[in-house]
Order: C-alpha cells, then structure tokens, then sequence
C-alpha cells in the first residue's frame, strides 16, 4: 500500500470513528437538560418532560433552583401520565438525593401519603409557615388534579367555610333622619355599632388599578391599624338606614377639602343570588358614584334615585348617614329569616378594609350580612306606605300614556281603545280603593295585587305594545292595530 | 271463568293494560295547555330578558302560546320557550318542521335549536365580570346540540367537561376548580366538541329546561309562514310547539352611526382568534388549526361582529408565525368579514426598549427629533404592502398603539405614529379623557374604558376622530338584556362609532380562575377544538348590533320620506324620528323598541 493511500486509510478511519469518541467525552449540560424539561412541561408534552426530566436527575446539580423547578414539573408530568411509581419514586428519591429545603420534602411525602390513601396524614408539615404550608396543599392537591384524581385533589384543598360578621337591624317605626337626629336620638345609645373589619388584601388592593370601570383614586394599603369606621343599620317604615362615624383628627380639614378623607365602597345584595348595588362614596368634595350592573327592568331598580346621604366632618369625627327607599326594594321587602349581604369597604388614610372575612371588592360571598328579625312588626306599615307612593307614581303617569297612544300620528288608536285602555282602567279602579282609612287588609291585597302594576307601569305598557304588535306582525288578528 | 277463556282473554287484558303501564316516565301525550295527561307543559318567553331562568317555571312565560319571530330577509333572530316536564322523561326529541306560507316553505333547517344550559359560575355571575370565587351561582348561559358536553353536579356545585383523552377515550374535567389547583385547558391539544346536531335530552320532573330558537330568514323569503316544533319522547309523537313567523319584505343595511348615516357603526371586539398559536399548540397541524379559524370567523359573521381585531406581526413575532399571521387574514378575508378597515392588521407600537429610550429624552423633546425605530419601521412597511395586497389599496388600516398606555408611554409614541400616518396608516389606542391632553391630535379611533357619554362622543368627533368604549361592561355578564343594550343602542343613541369591548373569547372554560384583577372569564363564546361553543349572550350581541340595523333603515327611510312633497309622508318621518330620539337606552324595552322600530319601517316604505 502506497503511503498516501494508507494515510488517508487511517484518517477515514479516525474520522469515522471521533463521532464515538466525541459522544462519550462531552457531558450533557444539566442546564439545558433541565430547560427542556421545564419546557416540555409547560406546554403539557408530558412524556417528553418525564424524559427530560429523568435525564436531568442523573447529571450532577450546577442549579439548586433549576433542580427544584425541574423536580416539581417532574411530578407534575408523572401523574398526568398517570405514572404513580414513577412520581411516588421521584416524590421520595429526589428531596432526600439532591438534599431539597423541607417544603419540597414535605410536598413529595404528601403526594406519596395522597397515593396511599392517607390525606389526613400531614404531619410532614410541621415546622414550616403557615403560608408555605398552604402553597403546599395546593401544588399536592394540583398533582391530583393533574392525575384526574378529583376526590384527593378536593380533600387537599378542603376548607372550613369563613365566618362572615352579621349585623341584626334594628326595628323602629320611624329611624332618625339625618346626622343631627342620630347624634341626638336615644337610639345611638343602645344600638350595636357593627366594627369586624378586616385589612383589605394588600396585592388585591394593588391590582384594582384594573378595574377601568370604577374611579376609585388611589387605594391605600392597611397599615396594622384597626379599621376606625363603625356603623349601624336601622329599618323603618321608609327605608333601610345606615348610620356610622370614624375619629379622624384631621376631620375639619378633610371637610374643608384640603385633604381627601377616602371613600366607603359599599354593596348590597338583597338575597343570595341575587343583583346587587355597587356605590363608592368619596369625601371631600362627597360624591356618591353608582356602578350599575344591570339596566333597569320590572324587577329591577336602579339605587340611585332612592338613596340620599349626608356626611359631616368636624371636631375629630367624620359621620355618616344614608337611607335607601324601600321603593327601590318593593318586590324584595325582607322577612324574619332573610339575610342581604352587605359590603362595606373603606378606603381610609389609615388603609384599606372590608367589614367581613376580609374580601375584596365584588366578593360578595365574604361580605357580612344584614339580618332582620322584628321587621315583621312594621312590615303593614311600610306596605300601606308603598300602596300610597306607587298609586301616586302611576296616576302621575296615566295622563301622558293616554294623550300619547290615542293620538293620530304618534300613536296607535286601535291599540289603546282594545288593550291600553282597558287595562289602565283596571289600573284606576284598584286605585279607587286607596284612602287613608283602607283597612290593611285592603292595604295588603293592593300590595299583592296592584302595587307591581303601578310602580311597572311603564314597563308593563311596553309588555303590552311588544305583544300586540308582535301578534299583528304573524298574523294574528290585533283588531285594528296600525302597520301592516 | 274457564281456562280457554282466559287464554284468550290474556291478550285482550294485556292491550287494555298498556296505558296504564305506559302512563309512568315515559307516556306520550299531546303537549300544552288543557291535556290532564300531558308529560309537560311549555311557555313562550322572551330570549333575551333580564331575567336569570331557573328551573321553575318562568314568571314572564306565555303558557301554551305561539312561538312567534320576526326577523328581515337573511336576518338571524332568536327565539326561546321553556318546557317544564310535569313527568320525568328520558330520549326527549325536538324536530322543527318545514314553515309553511301562501309565497312558499321555509326549510326546517332555518331553525336552529339548541339547549340553554345552566351550569355553575361565580357568586356575580349575571350582573357582574368580578369574580366572587366563594360563591356559587347556577346560571344559564350555553347554548348546547348535546348537555352532556357539560355535566353539573347540583350537590357539590361543580361543573364537568367532556374531553377526549389522547387515546380516543372520554372523561371528564372538572373545570370549577379552584383556580391555584386547576390546570389551564388548551382545546388545541385536548378535544372539546359539542355534537353537530341537537341531541336527545332528558327532562326531570318539574326541573323546566329552556330551548333555544335562533331562525334564519332566507333572502327569498316574505310573509307570514307557520309549522311547528315537534316533540318526541322515546320515539313517540308527544305534542308540538306551534311557530309563526314573519319575514319582512326588506333586508337590513349595514349598521351605520346616529350621526352620519354614512359613517359605519363598526361591530368588532378583541378576542383571541389566533392561527400561528393554535398550529403551535396542536403540534403543527395547520389544517387542524385552520378549521377552528373559519369556524370561529365563520361565527362571528353569524353573529354580527364583522370586525374583530386581527393578529399581527410585531417586533415580538417569531419568524415562523409571520406566514401563518398572514394566513389567517387570507381566511379572514375568505370568511367574509369586514374589509374596508381593518383592525390591528399592522403594529402600532415600536419596542418597549425603544420607547423607554424616548422617554428617557425629556417631555420636552418634539416629535421629528425623536428617534424612529428602524426594525419596527421595516415591519411596518412590509406588513402593510401584504395587506394592501390583500384586501384593496383603500382598505383603513388601524394600528394599534400600546395597550392602555401610561402617559409617558403615550407621548413616546409621538414619533411612530406620525409614521404610521405619513405612510397613509391610521392610529387606533385605548384610551381615556387624559388623552385629550396629551394625544388627542394623533389618534384616528380612540376605545375609551368603562362608561362614555354623547359628551365624549361629541368631543372626539369635533377632530374627526372615532370613538367607542370598552368594559362598559367587559364580557362575562350573562344577562342578554345588559349585553343586548350596552352593545348596541346605548352607544349607537349616544353617537358612538361602534363597540369594540374586550373580549369575545381567550378565556379558559373555568370560572373560578380570578387571575391577577379577580376577573371571571371573559368569553361570549367557549373555546372547542373545531367550533366554538356559544351563548345566549354572545346571541345578544348578534341582537345589539341587529336593533342598529333596523335603527339604521328606519332613518334612511324617514330622511327619504322628510325630503318628499306630501305632507303625510313628511309627518309619519318625523314621527319615526322623534320616537328613535326619545328613547331612553338606559330603561327602554329593546324588544318593543323593536317592534316599533318594525311598525314604523313598515309605515314609511308603504307611503304612496
């Protein structure tokens, strides 16, 4: 063989075979290695994360936090593949071989319990805070629910239901009506002012700049201090009042409006499940801004039209007065049992609140609740009460209906003589039978029977028009509605 | 009796025995009003009404009545009865017939029916987009071929999905998972698929189920027609929902402003209909991908909102996706969306890193003394030549500039917007009253959040400029009522240029999530693998825009009428047009706002 020949010979075969060389001398780099893992994980390639991250745990550790990262997307691929011998070797193996901070080892010991059945068992969590404590039971209960096991996941998760603070109303015929009458009134001595406030979550308060909704200025975070609003409620035969005061040293200043006092932002809901009113209540200049969540409708009214408020601020208290109208609330008057939720939050300078088991804003469910025992005692009285203001309301409004629908070109003459004008005439003739001296058995049968008509006067009108034009429209016989 | 006759009298027994036997779950009966044996009762209700349907009977139902629909040729428009079983009943059928009319049929397949079911959301749910994650609230809301898709467990109040698992096989995920727990669900790599057609459904006694109609009027169509909806119960005929329908001789314009009947009333939202994500998502499969695309276009233009806002190619694209961004405006345009403006087709804002260097330059630097971005600039031109090549030299292009940008922000991007409008672009930025002092002048279309007035509407249009609103409220709300106004004649009576809230879809199916502002999801419809899942308030919006249609006619028609010679037809237009400018949008009945609107339509086009 010529020397050129065989040198090339030997270089090919050098060639050839450095690939070999190549591959066994060059180590994997756990870093890379473990970015793969991270990244197979979070785009849910389970099986390749599993990969990962199996190769990952062979190499020596250059990162402490990578190889925590990796060992709980290691976790969480297995048992989403369902691989529990895989997860229960890794969940015991990889705290005690790596040497993890006890919340890893707590966590895998956990999920090795969960396997087993023993969810009750969590003594591995002793000795860690009670927040890291929590962040455990939720990445266990998330491997749970990761392997479809939705019994465990919910057993990890399992909380006792928070207690929410109530306050009982008090019942009086006639409740002071302004600030000066609560000062002065007998009452404000032996009413229970409601005071279990809560600081507002201090992350929550900082991402309601998202909210583009509400203007609320800038929420000011608890400072440890106690929340110094207090307030009561008070039921009467006109509506619901709230009455409450906060010491505030520098109270003639805010009420000069040289510096702001903050705002209340307040919520009711008259019933679980149902609307609620939003209001934020902003001293000084006081300003009161509703934030409507539904459109007005027969079952429905919009708060601000029955809602008055007052505010003073002077000599080192700043008090406060509202009272909404039970017109608003006509259809829903509350019984012995009934219980409306009831949001107050201040926005003090001394911090955020909430008046309950310390919820942010909309959450109604942690609210505190009103609860109106005795009410039945005046509930007659507030009945005849609205039997007078909704007659009064329709028979205001009676007059234009009839000009309207029975002229030539605005209206529809057929429409009012067969359907409008016999039912106002129904309407008219419940009427008749109000007085001041009706019995409260007429008072209430016109409550039932009248009330919902008066008061819905002009939605029931747009009931009626709809129908019949709809009827007319699909060829039912209307009896001289106009169109075609 | 002897032993033969018994024989023989077995049979005859037996026969006389089987209605007896049969009157338990599953008897056939007539339907309706009136018949002691039947297995339900129905009512007609309003479909979008204020109020939340529970599973009594509805308050505002019109027992045993027609169902009765009035819509324009082409127009789609809905329809809802409740049925309220008075026995139990499995294998329950609904088929529409053909409508019948003196001018013809109308095919069976112009009704679509659907399930409205209720499912557990948050404690706000219906009135509220805050999340009260505590509370539980069982709220009707999607419009379902097959309720098992979703399954609700009353006792635990939770709601489940069916999905299919990699090996072909179904279980179901339990998609109220509180929110630090639950595992974020992509419908690119899990299937979720309602049935193509409307299942057979199960009834409980006297848990009411309501029904959903949406009818399609063809273009042909005109007059009144009439059939029925049958109703089947383990394949026996078991009565019938009678329907009456009329088609209006006329089909209904674009929807154009109060102000300027020749300005659009654009229909658009932000939504998160994205081609290059969802190939990424699936592994690859562009085809795949591409079908949810036409199918998700093809329901927004069902649905009225002709404009969404598009993806597009900014200094943060990867290069793989700039040919599927490009893709998915082909299947835009092909889905027959809105091409004469288009929104956010191309990038209204340079780099982060770049505008950071502006501000760092001083509030007092002018606009031609600061720096333009040169890799965002090049995207810019390369971008809107495709589009161009796409959809017309003349098509409006709307940039949009930084997403509810600070004002430092806002001022930086002084320098890309006049870029932006020296090569003949225009500028789209959210926005909210401190614009007017420090933008304003360099803003095309402005998208105010949360409530805006005609005193707002009147400002911005002083310079020409368009305005609409966003979270007014943001999506969410389940009530169709609430969407149906804040949607359409709210902003159309205030002389807004549209709506464009925030967002048709892009949120998970849970909604217990809350997220960094403790906000519920914001979906009117629900992600599916190919097809969205829709909702009765997504309908809504479809509705909103519809009542700006007939708004729109109703002034084309009376201006035509104000200019005539006779008198009468001069006094009926102003009629017209002094009703639409009374209306109160905050209190008004929308659905005898409609009929009126109707009436008067009717009125001005047969004046002679």
């Amino acid at each position: 063989m010529k020397p050129v020949t065989l040198l090339l010979s030997l270089s090919l075969l050098f060639l050839f075979s450095l690939p070999l060389h190549m591959e066994a001398s060059v180590p994997e780099n756990p870093d890379t290695v473990g970015r793969a893992a991270l990244q197979a994980a979070s785009e849910g390639k389970w099986l390749r994360a599993m990969e990962e991250a199996s190769r990952y745990f062979k190499l020596p550790e250059k990162n402490r936090r990578m190889t925590v990262q990796v060992f709980h997307a290691a976790l969480r691929a297995a048992m989403a593949q369902r691989a529990f011998d895989t997860a229960r070797s890794w969940a015991t193996e990889i705290p005690r071989a790596r040497k993890l901070a006890p919340e890893e080892t707590a966590l895998g010991a956990l999920l090795v319990a969960g396997l087993a059945g023993k969810i009750s068992d969590v003594a591995e969590l002793e000795g860690i805070s009670p927040e890291k404590q929590e962040t455990i039971l939720f990445q266990v209960s998330n491997l749970f629910y990761l392997a479809g096991d939705y019994e465990k996941a919910k057993r990890f998760v399992r909380s006792a239901p928070e207690k929410t603070p109530s306050c009982p109303v008090t019942i009086v015929r006639e409740a002071p009506s302004g600030i000066q009458a609560w000062m002065e009134s007998p009452l404000l001595k032996r009413i229970r002012m409601a005071d279990e406030f809560a600081p507002y979550n201090r992350k929550a308060a900082e991402m309601l700049i998202l909210d583009v909704n509400t203007v609320r200025g800038k929420t000011p975070h608890a400072t440890g201090t106690k929340c110094p609003f207090r307030f009561c409620v008070a039921a009467d035969r006109y509506g619901l009042a709230l009455y409450g005061e906060m010491p505030e040293k520098r109270a003639d200043e805010i009420g000069a409006g040289i510096i702001s006092g903050g705002a209340l932002e307040m919520y009711l809901q008259p019933g679980e499940g149902e609307f609620y009113y939003q209001w934020i209540w902003s001293f000084f200049p006081e300003k009161v801004s509703f934030v409507n969540w539904m459109s007005p409708h027969r079952f429905y009214r919009p708060l601000e039209p029955g809602f008055r408020h007052e505010i003073s601020a002077a000599g080192g208290m700043i008090r406060f007065f509202m009272r909404i109208d039970w017109e608003i609330l006509y259809d829903r008057l509350p019984g012995e049992e009934t219980r409306w939720t009831l949001g107050v939050i201040p926005w003090l300078r001394s911090g955020g609140f909430t008046w309950g088991s310390g919820g942010q804003v909309h959450e109604l469910n942690k609210f505190g609740k009103l609860e109106f025992r005795g009410i039945g005692r005046i509930l007659p009285e507030i009945r005849r009460r609205l039997v007078f203001s909704a007659w009064g309301t329709c028979r205001r409004n009676i007059p234009a209906l009839k000009v309207f629908w029975q002229d030539e070109i605005h209206g529809d003459r057929g429409f009012y003589k067969k359907i409008l004008l016999p039912y106002l005439e129904r309407l008219e003739t419940y009427g008749k039978s109000v007085s001041p001296e009706m019995s409260t058995e007429t008072a209430d049968r016109l409550f039932r029977e009248a009330v919902p008509e008066w008061f819905e006067l002009k939605y029931r009108v747009d009931e009626l028009r709809r129908n019949a034009l709809r009827r007319q429209l699909t060829g039912e016989n209307a009896s001289g509605c106009a169109g075609r | 009796m002897r032993f033969h006759e018994k024989i023989l009298f077995f049979p005859v027994f037996c026969q006389l025995l089987l209605p007896v036997l049969d009157a338990g779950e599953t008897a056939p009966a007539v339907s309706g009003a009136g018949n002691g044996n039947a297995p339900y009762q129905y009512y007609i209700v309003e479909a979008l009404s204020n109020l939340k349907r529970s599973d009594a009977p509805p308050p505002d139902g019109e027992r045993g009545g027609i169902l009765r629909i009035v819509a324009a040729q082409e127009e789609y428009e809905a329809a809802s009865f409740v049925l309220h079983p008075l026995r139990a009943a499995a294998d329950v059928e609904l088929i529409p017939g053909a409508l019948n009319g003196e001018k013809g049929s109308i095919p069976a397949s112009s009704l679509d029916l659907k399930i409205v079911k209720r499912w557990f959301q948050t404690g706000t749910a219906w009135h509220s987009y805050f999340a009260d994650s505590t509370g539980r609230q069982l709220i009707p809301e999607l419009l379902l071929n097959d309720e098992n898709l979703v399954t609700v467990d009353l006792e635990q109040k939770e709601n489940y999905l069916r999905v299919k698992e990699a090996d072909g096989r179904e279980r179901r995920l339990w998609i109220s998972a509180p929110g630090r727990i639950y595992e974020k669900l992509d419908p690119n790599r899990i299937p979720v698929a309602d049935a193509d057609t409307l299942q057979k459904f199960r009834l409980r006694r006297n848990v009411c189920k309501q029904i959903w109609v949406t009818f399609h009027a063809p273009s042909g169509a005109e007059g009144i027609y009439r059939g029925k909806i049958a109703v089947r119960i383990a394949g026996r005929d078991a009565g019938a929902i009678p329907v009456a329908v009329r088609v209006l001789p006329f089909r209904l314009p674009p929807p154009r402003t109060a102000y300027d009947l020749s300005e659009p009333f654009f229909a658009g939202s932000y939504n998160s209909v994205d081609l290059a994500r969802y190939v990424r998502a699936n592994g690859g499969d562009v085809p795949k991908a591409e079908k949810r695309v036409r199918a998700e276009y093809e329901s927004f233009r069902r649905h009225n909102l002709l404009y969404p806002l598009l993806p597009c190619r900014n200094v943060y694209t990867k290069k793989e996706d700039v040919p599927l961004i490009r893709r998915q405006m082909e299947l835009y345009r092909e889905a027959g969306l809105g091409t004469e403006a288009l929104f956010n087709a191309v990038s209204g804002f340079p780099a982060y890193t770049d505008l950071n260097k502006i501000r760092k330059l001083g509030d007092e630097v002018a606009i031609n003394e600061m720096p333009l971005p040169e890799k965002w600039a090049e995207i810019v031109r390369t971008e809107s030549a495709f589009v161009r090549s796409l959809f017309g030299k003349d098509a409006q292009i709307y940039c949009f500039g930084w997403d509810e940008p600070g004002m430092w922000l806002l001022r930086a991007e002084r320098r890309s917007w006049k870029f932006l409008h020296d090569n003949g672009l225009k500028v789209f930025s959210t926005a909210n009253r401190n614009h007017l002092l420090h933008a304003g002048f360099n803003e095309d279309f402005v998208n105010l959040g949360g409530r805006i007035t005609r005193k707002d509407t009147d400002t911005w249009h002083e310079a020409g400029v368009r305005i609409t609103s966003y979270a007014d409220p943001h999506t969410g709300i389940e009530n169709p009522d609430f969407v149906r106004r804040t949607h359409g004649l709210y902003p159309y009576l205030i002389h807004s240029d549209g709506t464009m809230n925030y967002m048709v879809c892009g949120s998970d199916w849970n909604d217990f999530i809350g997220g960094a502002g403790n906000f519920r999801s914001f979906n009117w419809i629900y992600p599916g693998t190919f097809r969205p899942v829709e909702t009765i308030q997504y309908e809504a919006f479809r509705e909103a825009v519809d009542d700006v249609r007939y708004a729109t006619l109703l002034k084309q028609l009376a201006e035509k009428a104000l200019h005539s010679e006779k008198t009468e037809h001069i006094y009926r237009a102003r009629a017209a047009l002094l009703r639409l400018a009374q209306i109160d949008p905050e209190t008004c009945d929308l659905n005898t706002v409609r009929m009126e609107m109707i009436r008067h339509i009717l009125e001005l086009r047969n004046l002679k």
